[in-house]
């Protein structure tokens, strides 16, 4: 009704974006035939791999965390993750993730790009460039989405800030900035003059617009502010059932948010589950922490799973770096980027997969590399193939250097074969 | 009674409590701070140089460069530059009472005296000498390398003199704030990161990255070879942290420090990172000159004149003249910021017009030579800067009261947060994104600028301005530093006048829409892409 009324009035008005589609074919597309999807599911400031995928219970710094068999044949997870344990089937375990970043902002960096951090070159997260790589059609909302955002993170770096995420702070909270703050009638005026003023500006700048980008900005977020899309984010449409699932934390709702954002046909989401930073209390930091996490991943899986909709979706949990063997004397962890674990799930991943062995026990100085190593950059380059781009592929940064997509091969291990 | 009447009712004692407090501080258009002096002989034979230099080199390069801007706008760019803002009402109406030829350098003047100026200038400078990085908190306080860079440019020491005790500091990074140019390189392992601190040392004194020197030769500048890295890192070998902060030992240090050219500026004593600072410092070091002034050039008009930033071709390579120049008379003038960004802020250069009737193609030539003003995107800081500015009359500085600057520092910070943070390479080309967007059309600060309420920009000129002309002129100037054109005032003074559909007698109905006009005029001027660029 004030939608319908408001694009023809801006129709009228020479105000020239694209009219929203009602509905979406992607998605009602399942199977391995959807256009693929990423989801991230980013655990800041450094999960242990102890306390979740890849515990060493009775052995010296083992902490005091048990075992529990999965649906995979020999694949023991920690006893804070029972739901996820029923999950792993749909799993790539990954034990032996390895970094030489060991601080927050330069793990980070490291983790979210595959690309060491570097003065002067901000590499952009996977996220940023698989949906800069990959544009959607007839999507309204931003491709990239970011869902409790971690602060001093990359996203969209060399690629600049038109690749950036939008970030939601709130998920499942007020939308911030989306309505307008006047009446349709007073808004139809406004914009009248705005394109009144912004036809001023251009017309003795020629280069403006293109630089500025102001109009299609403009235009742009009228139709996210008006679009059908946005109903993604009104979790009130899901049965109590499903909400229940996925746990009553902000994490929870993320998770299942970005699920209904991926049905949308959002290219990327991330959603962040922070206070993994456990120098202090790491045994009862991870209960906390799984308690969240388990309920919420699980959910998500089981639930793609369920719509068909693992096939195109890659779920990917990982973290800035490990933690300690060694407990330290406040019962805490401290950073550990020597091996760390993380979890891939859908998209052509290999399902119930392990790799990678770490020694139990206190490594000593000089601790040798996990077994079967993998590199961050090689993960990326098998998520880049599966959605087939070619991680070789170059770009240029802002100075004309051209960069690699990813700095190293996809592998084949990786895959389901 | 109206919402916003009855909310008046209930503020005024705290208003009345607010205005007593600040009638104490400053007093209200009586003594107004002294305008700025002349510019001296010195920096008007620079800005002439510096003139001449551009003029070659448009020459050169075939370019007519472009007329003269209109003073306000050129004053809308200093105020951006130096003080983060665009200024404000107050600020334009003296500027424009001023009649003095010159009253464009000695506003500058005036502007570079004031706290306000060396606060937000030097946090523009700290992010340059330590990036954005929050470092670790213990050991890395960004506050006070910041406060005492303002310090050394509200005393206007010389460049070099900053340099030698950035480069050389030693001691507690809350006893001598400069040492947090050392402690913000601490890397995870509780040791100074050479390398991090050497790659920043080469960057932002010399203009040369040679971050990947660090692990091969420079790919295109074969001057530049691993062993120079680690010959510079050995500098710093020496600086280790200890309970009195940072400290120098550097006997029984095994790498020898080297430096990759002119070794024969090196001192024979001091310690290593003395050495080195002096090395870096020495008067044949153009590059030390140029990196410098390529920067105040960059942070003055949004864009460096060689760019990246850091990245200065090699002195033997053709350098273009404009930076030799400049690089020339910072040097002649004491090699201070200070007279630097005079020089800037006095050329043609600076002060000449973003616009032109030129092609696509030529107006690229243009804007490639820098014959045209570059318009760039305003940092996040300068857009929250201006949009709180606009919606008032009175200049926000160190004298406001306590509650417009704690609004405007609430402001910033959840504003920035949304906006999202430019980070390091700050004079990088960015457009603006969709959320920027929407967050301008729909935020918070957006709507609480433009709404006529309690003291905002458009109750003020809805109580004030007798006439639609005088109003829609004032809010040009609040918002845009310029008068509106014939064709522009005519379009809003359509837009002030009552609907004739409805009831002109209804005084009530009358006033109610002129006050959604104005806020709607508010809202299209901070919205529009001259508000949000330089240009």
């Amino acid at each position: 009704m004030h939608r319908r009324s408001t694009l023809q009035l801006l129709a009228g008005t020479g105000l020239s974006f694209a009219l929203p589609p009602m509905r979406l074919q992607a998605a009602q597309r399942r199977g391995a035939e959807r256009p693929r999807s990423l989801i991230v599911l980013w655990m800041n400031g450094g999960m242990s791999q102890l306390e979740t995928w890849d515990p060493h219970p009775g052995t010296p710094g083992g902490g005091e965390v048990t075992a529990i068999p999965t649906t995979v044949s020999g694949l023991n997870i920690s006893s804070l993750l029972p739901q996820m344990a029923e999950q792993m089937h749909h799993c790539l375990t990954i034990r032996s993730l390895i970094s030489e970043e060991g601080d927050h902002e330069r793990g980070a960096a490291f983790v979210r790009s595959g690309f060491r951090p570097e003065a002067g070159l901000v590499y952009p997260a996977i996220a940023a460039v698989i949906s800069r790589q990959l544009p959607v059609r007839q999507l309204d909302l931003p491709p990239y989405i970011s869902l409790a955002p971690a602060l001093n993170v990359p996203e969209g770096g060399y690629l600049g800030s038109s690749a950036n995420a939008w970030r939601v702070y709130k998920p499942g909270g007020q939308l911030n900035n989306l309505n307008a703050v006047v009446p349709e009638e007073r808004l139809d005026r406004r914009l009248q003059s705005l394109r009144f003023l912004s036809d001023r500006f251009h017309r003795s700048r020629p280069l403006a617009e293109r630089r500025t980008l102001h109009d299609r900005m403009t235009d742009q977020a009228l139709t996210m502010m008006q679009s059908e899309q946005l109903q993604a984010f009104e979790l009130d449409q899901e049965p109590e059932s499903v909400r229940q699932r996925y746990g009553a934390s902000e994490f929870g709702t993320g998770c299942l948010l970005a699920r209904r954002l991926v049905e949308t046909g959002v290219r990327t989401v991330e959603v962040t589950l922070p206070g993994f930073d456990t120098h202090i209390g790491n045994h009862e930091g991870h209960v906390t922490q799984c308690r969240i996490l388990d309920p919420a991943m699980s959910a998500l899986l089981q639930d793609l799973a369920e719509r068909d909709l693992l096939q195109s979706t890659i779920v990917l949990c990982i973290t800035e770096f490990g933690r300690t063997p060694p407990i330290n004397p406040t019962g805490g962890r401290d950073h550990w980027p020597h091996w760390f674990s993380g979890v891939v799930a859908g998209g052509g991943f290999r399902r119930g997969g392990v790799i990678g062995e770490t020694q139990p026990g206190i490594p000593g100085d000089d601790p040798p590399p996990p077994a079967q190593p993998i590199s961050v950059p090689e993960l990326y380059a098998t998520i880049l193939s599966q959605f087939e781009i070619d991680p070789a592929a170059e770009v240029a940064t802002p100075i004309g250097r051209p960069v690699r997509l990813a700095s190293a091969d996809p592998n084949p291990l990786l895959l389901e074969s | 009674m109206r919402k916003s009447q009855y909310l008046l009712f209930l503020t005024l004692p705290l208003l009345l409590a607010v205005i007593l407090q600040h009638a104490g501080n400053v007093p209200l258009l009586t003594e107004l701070p002294p305008r700025g002096n002349s510019p001296t002989p010195a920096i008007q034979q620079s800005i002439i140089t510096v003139d001449q230099a551009f003029a070659d080199h448009w020459h050169q390069h075939d370019c007519t460069p472009a007329e003269p801007a209109q003073q306000l706008q050129v004053l809308r760019r200093l105020s951006l530059a130096l003080c983060g803002t665009s200024p404000s009402l107050e600020e334009v109406r003296r500027f424009l009472d001023d009649p003095a030829e010159d009253r464009l350098a000695r506003w500058t003047d005036a502007a570079l005296r004031s706290p306000r100026f060396a606060h937000y200038f030097a946090d523009r400078l700290a992010r340059c000498l330590t990036g954005v990085e929050q470092g670790q908190l213990i050991i890395f306080r960004r506050d006070r390398l910041r406060d005492w860079l303002a310090r050394q440019l509200l005393d206007d020491v010389p460049w070099p003199d900053m340099v030698r005790s950035l480069v050389a500091a030693d001691g507690l990074w809350t006893d001598n704030p400069a040492v947090n140019y050392i402690t913000v390189a601490r890397g995870d392992d509780e040791v100074i990161d050479t390398n991090r601190l050497t790659a920043r040392t080469v960057r932002v004194f010399l203009g040369q990255r040679i971050d990947c020197a660090q692990c091969h030769d420079h790919p295109f500048d074969q001057r530049w070879k691993q062993q120079d890295f680690t010959g510079l890192t050995a500098w710093y070998s020496g600086a280790g942290l200890a309970l009195s902060g940072v400290t120098d030992n550097d006997t029984q240090l095994e790498d020898s420090p080297c430096v990759p050219f002119s070794s024969e500026w090196l001192p024979d004593h001091g310690t290593r990172r003395q050495r080195l600072a002096e090395w870096l410092v020495h008067p044949d070091n153009v590059r030390f000159e140029r990196a410098i002034a390529n920067r105040i050039w960059g942070l003055m008009t949004g864009r460096a004149l060689i760019e990246p930033v850091d990245d200065l071709p090699h002195p033997d390579q053709p350098v273009p003249l404009p930076l030799v120049v400049l690089g020339q008379q910072f040097r002649e003038n004491d090699s201070s910021l200070i007279s630097l960004i005079r020089i800037i802020a006095g050329s043609q250069a600076m002060q000449q017009s973003s616009e032109t009737s030129a092609d696509d193609t030529l107006t690229r030539r243009l804007d490639k030579q820098n014959a045209l003003f570059p318009l760039t995107r305003l940092r996040p800081e300068q857009v929250v800067g201006s949009i709180f500015q606009s919606s008032l009359v009175a200049t926000i500085d160190q004298d406001s009261p306590p509650i417009v600057r704690f609004r405007r520092l609430i402001a910033e910070t959840e504003f920035i947060r949304e906006f999202g943070d430019i980070g390091e390479d700050e004079l990088t080309e960015q457009g603006v994104t969709v959320s920027q967007t929407l967050l301008r059309m729909n935020g918070k600060l957006s709507r609480e600028s433009t709404q006529a309420g309690l003291l905002t920009g458009p109750s003020q000129l809805l109580s004030f301005c007798s006439t639609d002309d005088s109003l829609i002129e004032n809010a040009y100037l609040m918002c845009l530093t310029r008068y509106p054109d014939p064709q522009e005032l005519e379009f809003f003074r359509r837009q002030l006048q009552s609907d004739p559909a409805e009831s002109v007698d209804d005084d009530n109905q009358r006033q109610t829409h002129r006050q959604e006009a104005t806020e709607d005029l508010f809202w299209t001027l901070m919205n529009s892409p001259e508000f949000i660029w330089n240009h």
